[in-house]
């Protein structure tokens, strides 16, 4: 519920809500413009026959895409396979990020050494590690196998497999992802006033109590955050498995985002694609909804 | 031409680059757009400063006057070698020709969709050029949607039919010729000579002698060994388009069909006893383990594969590599049949100059161009005249390629669905390579493809 | 104290010996790449399965180390196509930071109506996959005439949800007071925010910066179709040529991709120095 408010120019609230648009403004227009229009546009498409070849007949056919989306065995697959994804990447990321961040942000020589090792994976683009890790997935002559051959353990078929191709996506993943968040947690880090944790300490508190009542509270709003954009970064999972399993063996990595990319883009059927686009962002703007209210806000 | 093949294989990078920032597709434009964007089309296109690369060709320009009429025209980048020699030749056009301008923009092409990207937004936007360059198995879909136009009005029955029956096939669509091709592709069966004299195994040097799949799968199981494949099947290059250029001429050999010759139904051809049998012997190759699910990416240059169906690159890297290798023809059930197709030239529906553009399109395509074309990429050609004029075609082992081209050739479904089919169909030839039930996973398919070429039927 | 020394010793030596392992398994891929530009393709091939994938050729391997760096720059213009990069990509830096703070701020800090719907909104504007507007936006771009302009590859993404989003949650932390004080002092709120709470907020403008340079070098699709003309075309255009070429130069790709890295690595390290100036310090002094 929002309680109603009256704005007048003259009062306090008033002058507030004009210099809150203005500071707004500039983003609102460009968003509206270069995202939102497009957006209304694949909206709008959802709703007709678009085909690329045919760009000149949109026919209005009504909620016949979204119709076809209750049918589609891939479309119910590939949200399968991309819950999966995002239920185990999301919480395994957040922790190994947290963790890089805590271990950087203490005062050491080399830090800066450090820090830059554990984000290289994300200034290398997911497309090359992609390719990295496909040939070191290899099941004959892959690198990985090798090493746990050292250990022991026999080959593994990695992507070969149904059952291990998304897990072992997953593992790429964190791994690929987790210096991003680092640096946003270490940046929520500085935040934190260093009198807090002078405070704790002549409390006598310990490093486990300090993470518990000064960290992890100083860094909600960021984890908060940090929580969304892995979320949705997750849903949209698209380059790995294009790269290193084209979705593929027998379907186990085709991701949503995967499968509205190759309607569109390969079979060119622009109105059922945008369909599905709708359905996605609907879905996944819930589940922030949901997490937001979960998870609740701090102001300053 | 490699990377057509490996649309989405790890070894490319830019699908995901461009993933990355967002691919096309789900847009398009309302109508007030399209109106604008075609009237102001060919203005447009001019100053946007597309010109590019053709470099001294400019000259040629000023020197024509204002009679000239200026065509607008995109390639696909490539090789270095093979886009060099588009840019040389579209300059001697210019040249050549005082009254017609070619001003052509390379566009980059990373095999997965970078170039029917940048197609699909400029037809959207209404700013197609005159003449472009696209693939052969979708002349089809563009055919379909008006947006190339017939030569069947252009082209005398001379030129027609000094090119090889497959680009002709590639080119038409319900009965008319579309587009014309400089070059082909094929599939031979590559061997290492080595160690087919260590087993003492005779290779088949024309079409007649080719062997039989019993013959093939004897041989391939005997040139198995603990660390050496008897076959490779580039299975690296990813579930893509090359799984279908490859493979499907195991279904064509068995007299099986993707599709109807009406192209109206995949039901009953591409779940045909024919076309299960075919991917049941595909996977008995994988499951007698005589090739290899991921082999690495020069597993038959290394010797670690005896023999390889590969396209006409896999002679240029074999070639650098320090071995002797040959080609033997494609192996067949009842008749042979080998892959074909390649990249082509279409003319827009919206080009205000078709005449001119079919011009151009001739040059790209004639026997110079072609000869030029062939001996720079080391693929074959797609004319009679150019297999003729090239010596090394008579001998092997590159006779077995133009026995191929000129004899075998089956050029891939010409539909307006094919995306969906080609599709399809690698997904099929990758379930029987896992061992999965073929005939299952065809069905499946088949409904797939049913539902998208229901939106052809009117 | 002198009791507490040694456990602190031992402690320390086990974080190193942690971190180094750990960046062991971060920094493998990096390493894997520079190490191969220096190899011929043959080479990297046969390396791969070893721990040699990750070590530099021997002398008498190589006919020079440079060998892939020198044929990739005389085969394409890269240092053109990354001065395009950095134009286009310091472009949308500088723009971004200005709008998205203040926009960030804004939804951070004041009431006005509909606040909760407009972040709603740039929420789910970061969630439909950009694939989806490819197209309408192409069009719009097209009709206002800013096909192969640096205007068509920055102005469409000067606004970020992404950044919008992330400077708002740092601003909703922000200590009231400080605000206050200005404004008895008589700041503008306008001079509030670009005086006191940018200057505030290094790291998280630091990492926005990142985040934007990281996401706009690494574009390939947009600037291959918006900016075809040969003088516009940027860095990962340039590394697809390589891509593109079969047989494939790999160790010539190699170059190619550590050249294109190395940016980034830079501004990484060099914005690393705004992440210790942060209001932590400043705040705990007054």
């Amino acid at each position: 519920m929002v309680t109603r408010k009256r704005y007048s120019l003259k009062t306090r609230e008033g002058k507030e809500a004009l210099t809150g648009y203005f500071f707004l403004l500039p983003a609102l227009l460009l968003l509206g413009v270069f995202l939102l229009y497009p957006m209304g546009a694949a909206f709008y498409y959802s709703f007709t026959d678009f085909y690329i070849l045919r760009p000149g007949e949109k026919n209005f056919i009504g909620l016949e895409n979204f119709q076809m989306i209750i049918g589609d065995a891939e479309f119910r697959q590939a949200l399968r396979n991309t819950l999966y994804f995002t239920f185990l990447v999301v919480p395994i990321q957040i922790a190994v990020a947290l963790g890089l961040a805590l271990l950087v942000n203490k005062k050491l020589k080399l830090k800066v050494f450090f820090r830059t090792a554990y984000f290289s994976p994300v200034v290398m683009s997911l497309v090359v590690v992609s390719i990295l890790w496909t040939f070191m997935y290899n099941p004959n002559e892959g690198l990985i196998n090798e090493m746990l051959g050292l250990l022991g353990i026999p080959p593994q078929p990695f992507l070969t497999s149904p059952d291990q191709a998304m897990n072992s996506i997953i593992v790429m993943s964190v791994w690929q992802g987790a210096g991003f968040q680092m640096m946003i947690f270490l940046a929520g880090l500085q935040n934190i006033p260093d009198h807090l944790y002078e405070a704790a300490d002549i409390d006598g508190a310990n490093t486990f109590h300090k993470f518990l009542h000064v960290t992890l509270p100083g860094l909600k709003n960021i984890s908060l955050f940090i929580f969304i954009t892995i979320t949705i970064a997750a849903f949209k999972l698209l380059v790995q498995p294009m790269i290193m399993t084209q979705g593929g063996p027998l379907g186990s990595t085709k991701s949503l985002v995967y499968h509205i990319y190759e309607v569109g883009f390969n079979y060119r059927d622009v109105g059922y694609a945008s369909a599905m686009a709708v359905v996605f962002t609907v879905m996944v703007l819930t589940i922030t909804i949901i997490q937001r209210i979960l998870v609740k806000e701090e102001r300053g | 031409m490699k990377r057509m093949f490996k649309t989405l294989a790890p070894l490319t990078l830019s699908v995901a680059i461009m993933a990355a920032c967002g691919g096309e597709e789900s847009g398009g434009e309302t109508s007030g757009s399209d109106a604008s964007g075609n009237s102001n089309n060919n203005a447009d296109s001019g100053e946007q400063g597309d010109v590019v690369e053709t470099g001294e060709a400019e000259q040629g320009v000023e020197a024509t006057g204002d009679e000239s009429v200026t065509l607008d025209m995109w390639i696909h980048q490539t090789g270095e070698d093979e886009t060099d020699f588009y840019i040389k030749r579209i300059d001697e056009f210019n040249e050549v020709n005082d009254d017609i301008y070619v001003n052509a923009e390379i566009i980059i092409d990373d095999g997965a969709s970078s170039y029917s990207d940048s197609v699909n937004a400029a037809l959207v936007a209404g700013n197609l050029p005159d003449i472009l360059a696209l693939d052969g198995p979708y002349v089809a879909s563009f055919a379909e949607a008006d947006i190339i136009t017939s030569v069947d009005e252009y082209i005398t029955d001379e030129d027609r039919e000094d090119f090889v029956d497959s680009i002709i096939q590639q080119g038409t669509y319900n009965g008319e010729l579309f587009s014309l091709g400089a070059m082909e592709a094929s599939v031979p069966l590559y061997y290492n000579k080595d160690i087919f004299e260590e087993e003492g195994i005779a290779a088949p040097a024309s079409i007649e002698e080719a062997w039989t799949w019993d013959e093939f799968l004897e041989v391939a199981q005997q040139l198995t060994t603990e660390d050496r494949y008897g076959l490779n099947l580039f299975m690296n290059y990813g579930v893509g388009e090359w799984l279908t250029f490859m493979g499907a001429p195991f279904v064509w050999s068995n007299n099986g069909e993707l599709i109807s010759e009406d192209g109206t139904t995949v039901d009953g051809y591409l779940n045909s006893p024919e076309t299960v049998e075919s991917l049941e012997f595909v996977k008995t190759l994988f499951e007698e383990e005589v090739v290899s699910l991921t082999p690495g990416e020069m597993q038959f240059e290394e010797g670690n594969a005896a023999m390889a169906l590969g396209g006409p690159w896999i002679a240029v890297s074999a070639e650098d590599a320090d071995f002797e290798w040959g080609m033997m023809p494609y192996p067949y059930k009842e008749v042979p049949k080998s892959p074909s197709g390649s990249m082509a030239y279409g003319i827009t529906t919206l080009s205000e100059h078709p005449e001119e553009a079919f011009e151009v399109m001739a040059w790209m395509t004639n026997e110079e161009s072609t000869i030029g074309l062939s001996e720079v990429t080391g693929m074959p050609p797609a004319r009679h005249s150019a297999f003729e004029a090239m010596d090394h075609y008579d001998e092997l082992p590159w006779s077995v390629m133009r026995d191929q081209v000129t004899e075998t050739a089956h050029a891939r479904p010409q539909t307006p669905a094919y995306p969906v089919l080609t599709d399809a169909f690698a997904q099929a030839f990758h379930a029987a390579a896992l061992g999965e039930d073929v005939e299952e996973i065809l069905n499946q398919q088949v409904d797939r493809v049913e539902r998208e070429l229901r939106r052809f039927q009117d | 104290m002198r009791a507490m020394k040694k456990p602190a010793l031992m402690k320390k030596i086990i974080l190193y010996v942690t971190m180094s392992f750990l960046a062991v398994i971060f920094l493998f891929p990096l390493v894997w790449m520079v190490m191969s530009s220096l190899k011929g393709d043959v080479q990297i091939f046969r390396d791969m399965t070893s721990i040699k994938a990750f070590l530099p050729p021997m002398p008498n391997e190589v006919d020079g180390y440079f060998q892939n760096y020198i044929m990739a720059f005389e085969r394409v213009n890269l240092l053109r196509y990354i001065m395009n990069s950095l134009i286009y990509t310091i472009g949308i830096i500088i723009f971004g930071l200005i709008v998205n703070s203040m926009a960030g701020y804004a939804l951070a800090r004041f009431q006005f109506p509909l606040r909760n719907f407009w972040l709603a909104v740039i929420i789910a504007t970061l969630i439909i996959p950009p694939e989806s507007i490819f197209l309408p936006l192409y069009v719009l771009v097209f009709n206002l005439g800013w096909v192969n302009t640096y205007t068509g590859l920055i102005v469409p993404f000067i606004a970020n949800a992404f950044a919008i989003f992330l400077f708002r949650q740092f601003f909703l932390d922000f200590p009231r007071e400080l605000e206050e004080a200005a404004k008895i002092d008589g700041c503008s709120q306008i001079g509030i925010f670009f005086r006191i709470i940018v200057p505030l907020s290094k790291p998280v403008f630091a990492t926005v910066a990142i985040v934007l340079f990281i996401n706009h070098w690494n574009d390939f699709l947009w600037p291959l179709v918006v900016a075809n003309d040969d003088s516009m075309r940027t860095i990962q255009i340039g590394l697809q040529y390589f891509m593109n070429q079969p047989p494939i130069q790999w160790g010539q790709v190699m170059a190619a991709l550590t050249v294109a890295t190395v940016p980034m690595l830079l501004i990484f390290i060099f914005l690393q120095r705004y992440y210790v100036q942060g209001l932590a310090h400043t705040g705990s002094k007054n």
